[in-house]
């Protein structure tokens, strides 16, 4: 491992682009200022289904400023109404005859100030003819439900797609043979991730031709491709830069209608166009995530082993399916749902159906599904322990995956890299004293007094990911680094991913150091921007460490192979009698004779050895054997007033395990943000839409982040578990926390509430459903 | 969102009959800045600038006169769009003689869709109660005897 001035692995080095954010000096889209710039605004629907019956675009264009309205109409006549999603399904750009859900984009104004746009869509003026929507995904279902998606030939209902693994017949008959079997229902509603900065974008095509977008995403380079696909320009006539940006989680990973029509309105206007979000356009239109209506049964024999494990999921996508899976999984990494259990047998299947809402189905800061099912099997855990009469705690020690069970084949198709399962949990146990916490509540039982303790042991997949299994539109889920050392030993190291925040600049230059043997100060990060860094897929699902990490790792032992041949007619010996030892290239056996990675740069470009290509760069494209598995154990404990239904967190504990640690502080900011969003849904933040498809949260007086005030106080550990695949041994941990902390709590809220008999709550645990359940019937 | 409520005038029945039956007097009585217009003899037309919390703006109204029993009953769907919201009302309208003037019952049921529809019911009903208030206090003032 480096040492503290080098900066390299499991150093908490201060992070480097801090330097810029914490002085306000970030650069992000809506900082882009260009000559003659204009503004483009959006109309939406006011109705969740609707016809249009006209569009009155007189008084819009009369509004001083306004320059251009866009319609479907406008973008029809050139192939552009309609849009592919990441799921192969297709999205309106703007709609020519039928709005599919409240918030829609239905206009577009351009105009030369953001002000005058904004006026533009004010006094438009559009005929609906509003129609009965499809809210309720059930009931969309239903044989005499309208057909959403006329647009869809020969398309007769409403449903999207099944997805089946596992043993359907097996399962079935594991769990008529348990002792115990206990069935629940879960719904883990619509969420939205509210970045702080919305999405947004600013077009420009230069003289000659090329279009080039300043764009918040987290895959610019895939963007890029679907940009291509869709206008038909050629790809190297596109140039996605994705500046800084304030918070991505899964977020901006689609591509949204406002980008399209702003690339529209540049294209047609040759003027440059900025599309900013606002937070309401950003709340309605933009995509959602979870909504899936889970029903789950869980058998184990009377003695305490789990036996099998059946569930049957209905996902609401919403009007398209713009979730951004892997190709072959479109629910996502959901049958990671056996959890830290070695179950012999399971069965899942999950259909998908369309209703009048907005896109649904992207991540949140959870790969691919993961936080619906780790919520799901670790509250079916704690409801079985409760039925069999064992502690919870207990319980999960009785049945975890054993540490020497790894690599461990799960029943339903993926294999598990490393873990210590036991190990996380005991000793998040230690910590917050679980054994004194059990005799607390007894006492407090005795009083009337409700207090919980809830405990989530969640194992989350991570990586995406092996190109055998994993693409996205057909694009293999690789990533690439491609490092570059200068004649004076400073690095440029360049990757496909792209960081929202999670601090990439250091961390890679962190690894980077680890591997070159140069100051991690010395070297100088860049991503997001398609004409200058190698493709890769992009940033999300806590992939960045496990496939550019090891990337950048590969590209580094690359340049020291062809470092060492330097540093042999350096030191006139035999390339074979070159090792690297304490981060520079040394004569076996001599310690006094070496030369370190500067020495070698500058030689590469100076000295080097005829016949040998000069410079000393590499650049690898990562295809991951397999995924990482982080996994962790974390303890919450809870207090509830009875009068009012207030949930009070006393502590949370949060072991986690995410292999070896490249910067322990990031990683620490990584899981305080993630309980923090953890938090936010199990207590607070939910989207709902009435019968109508109104949305009930277009703000965020609705639609509530927790602040400093509500959020509780984190105790964070960590174990260690290395992967044995990744390059060294690093797992992500970008979503951890969000995945394993909403089971945490409500295990605690529903411990605390066994007086009352009741074996599940649905998120967010709302105050007053709290107080409803403490208010139905007197406690036995 | 369900409205309902009485107004009593010293006018006789006709008289406050075909006041309501006029939409640009009606529209006159309202306190928001407004132009009303009829298109034809059931329909009309136009625009009000209005609020509805932190809702403001223009809306687009129209508007029709249905199911009508002259001097006895009405109905008046209303449909309003501005704002990203859109407002459909389908109100009955009753009249019935007293004494000493006619009695007016209104009952019908508002639906709102877009950012309106976020607001509190509570809130919304308090400003529609308010605007009504206002309306009808300014139409007896034009409809009695001084």
């Amino acid at each position: 491992m480096a040492t503290a001035p080098l900066g390299g692995i499991g150093v908490s080095v201060p992070r480097k682009e801090d330097a810029r954010f914490i002085r306000g000096k970030g650069n992000y889209v809506d900082d882009v200022q260009l000559p003659g710039m204009l503004f483009l605004d959006i109309v939406r629907s006011p109705y969740a289904y609707a016809k249009i019956l006209a569009i009155h675009k007189e008084k819009t264009l009369a509004v001083p400023g306004v320059l251009a309205v866009i319609t479907g109409k406008d973008l029809e006549a050139a192939k552009l109404s309609w849009m592919p999603t990441l799921m192969s399904d297709t999205q309106m750009v703007l709609p020519t005859d039928t709005v599919m859900f409240q918030g829609q984009e239905v206009v577009g104004v351009v105009a030369t100030d953001r002000y005058a746009a904004a006026d533009g869509v004010a006094a438009m003026e559009i005929d609906y003819e509003p129609m009965t929507p499809v809210i309720d995904p059930f009931k969309a279902l239903d044989p005499g439900a309208p057909v959403l998606r006329t647009d869809k030939p020969g398309k007769k209902d409403n449903h999207i797609w099944h997805w089946e693994v596992g043993d359907k017949d097996g399962t079935a008959k594991a769990l008529k043979e348990s002792d115990v079997v206990i069935k629940e229902k879960i719904y883990i509603p619509r969420i939205h991730v509210s970045s702080i900065e919305t999405c947004g974008c600013v077009a420009q095509v230069d003289s000659m031709g090329k279009l080039t977008v300043w764009l918040t995403t987290q895959a610019p380079h895939a963007i890029r491709t679907v940009f291509a696909l869709v206008s038909g320009l050629p790809e190297n006539q596109i140039r996605i830069i994705s500046p800084d940006i304030g918070g991505g989680f899964g977020g901006k990973v689609p591509v949204y209608p406002g980008y399209v029509i702003a690339v529209v309105a540049a294209l047609t206007t040759g003027h440059p166009v900025k599309f900013i979000e606002d937070r309401t356009g950003n709340l309605t239109s933009d995509s959602f995530a979870r909504d899936y209506h889970i029903e789950a049964e869980i058998g184990a024999t009377k003695d305490g082993r789990l036996t099998a494990l059946r569930v049957k999921t209905l996902a609401d996508h919403g009007y398209t399916d713009a979730a951004a899976n892997p190709s072959k999984f479109p629910a996502g990494m959901f049958h990671v749902i056996t959890g830290s259990y070695p179950f012999k047998t399971a069965f899942v299947e999950v259909d998908a159906v369309y209703t009048n809402k907005p896109p649904g189905g992207i991540a949140y800061r959870c790969s691919f599904r993961v936080t619906e099912a780790v919520h799901a099997i670790e509250r079916l855990i704690d409801i079985l322990a409760h039925q069999l009469k064992m502690d919870p705690a207990e319980f999960r020690l009785k049945n975890f995956i054993p540490p020497e069970a790894f690599p461990f084949p799960s029943v339903l198709g993926w294999t598990y890299d490393s873990g210590n399962y036991a190990g996380a949990l005991k000793k998040a146990m230690e910590i917050i004293d679980y054994a004194g916490l059990r005799k607390e509540q007894v006492e407090k039982r005795k009083r009337g007094e409700l207090m919980g303790i809830g405990i989530s042991s969640f194992t989350e997949i991570v990586g995406a990911g092996p190109s055998k299994d994993f693409d996205i539109l057909g694009i293999k889920m690789f990533d690439s680094a491609e490092v570059r050392i200068h004649p004076t030993g400073k690095v440029l190291a360049r990757f496909g991913t792209k960081s929202q925040g999670q601090g990439h600049e250091t961390t890679y230059a962190q690894i980077l150091a680890e591997e070159l043997g140069i100051p991690v100060e010395g070297i100088s990060v860049e991503e997001g921007d398609t004409d200058t860094a190698p493709y890769g897929l992009g940033t999300y699902a806590s992939r960045s460490t496990p496939t550019a990490g090891a990337a950048a790792v590969i590209a580094a032992r690359k340049i020291r192979e062809k470092g060492a041949k330097i540093a042999a007619h350096l030191l006139e010996v035999s390339p074979d009698d070159i090792e690297w030892v304490d981060h520079k290239f040394q004569v076996k056996g001599v310690p006094g004779k070496s030369k370190t990675m500067a020495d070698v740069a500058f030689a590469a470009y100076t000295n080097h050895p005829q016949g040998m290509e000069a410079g000393l760069e590499a650049v690898d494209y990562y295809d991951p054997p397999n995924m990482t598995y982080p996994f962790g154990s974390y303890i919450a404990v809870v207090d509830i007033d009875k009068e009012t239904g207030q949930i009070k967190t006393r502590r949370f504990v949060a072991v986690d395990d995410c292999g070896t640690i490249i910067n322990p502080m990031i990683v620490d900011g990584q899981i305080h943000g993630g309980l923090t969003m953890g938090f936010a849904p199990s207590m607070l933040e939910e989207i709902q839409y009435d019968a109508d498809g109104n949305n009930r949260a277009t703000s965020f007086l609705e639609y509530l982040l927790p602040t400093a005030v509500e959020t509780p106080r984190w105790e964070t550990a960590k174990t260690t578990t290395p992967s044995p695949h990744h390059p060294i041994g690093a797992k992500g941990v970008g979503e951890s926390a969000t995945v394993g902390a909403p089971p945490a709590f409500v295990n605690a809220v529903v411990d605390a509430l066994e007086p009352y008999g009741v074996s599940n709550i649905d998120i967010p645990l709302s105050s007053y459903k709290i107080w409803q359940v403490i208010h139905a019937k007197d406690p036995r | 969102m369900h409205v309902e409520g009485d107004f009593h005038v010293r006018a006789p029945v006709a008289k406050v009959w075909a006041f309501f039956r006029d939409p640009v007097t009606l529209a006159g009585c309202l306190e928001d800045p407004h132009e009303v217009h009829a298109t034809d003899a059931t329909h009309f037309e136009g625009t009000m600038t209005t609020g509805v919390a932190f809702i403001r703006g223009t809306f687009r109204l129209r508007g029709s006169y249905a199911a009508e029993t002259p001097a006895t009953q009405m109905q008046v769907l209303l449909q309003g769009s501005g704002m990203g919201s859109g407002v459909d009302a389908a109100l009955t309208v009753s009249f019935a003689e007293l004494p000493e003037g006619t009695a007016v019952h209104w009952t019908g049921e508002i639906k709102m869709s877009g950012t309106i529809a976020t607001v509190g019911e509570r809130l919304v009903k308090g400003t529609v109660d308010k605007k009504v208030t206002a309306l009808f206090a300014a139409a007896r003032a034009q409809l009695e005897p001084a």
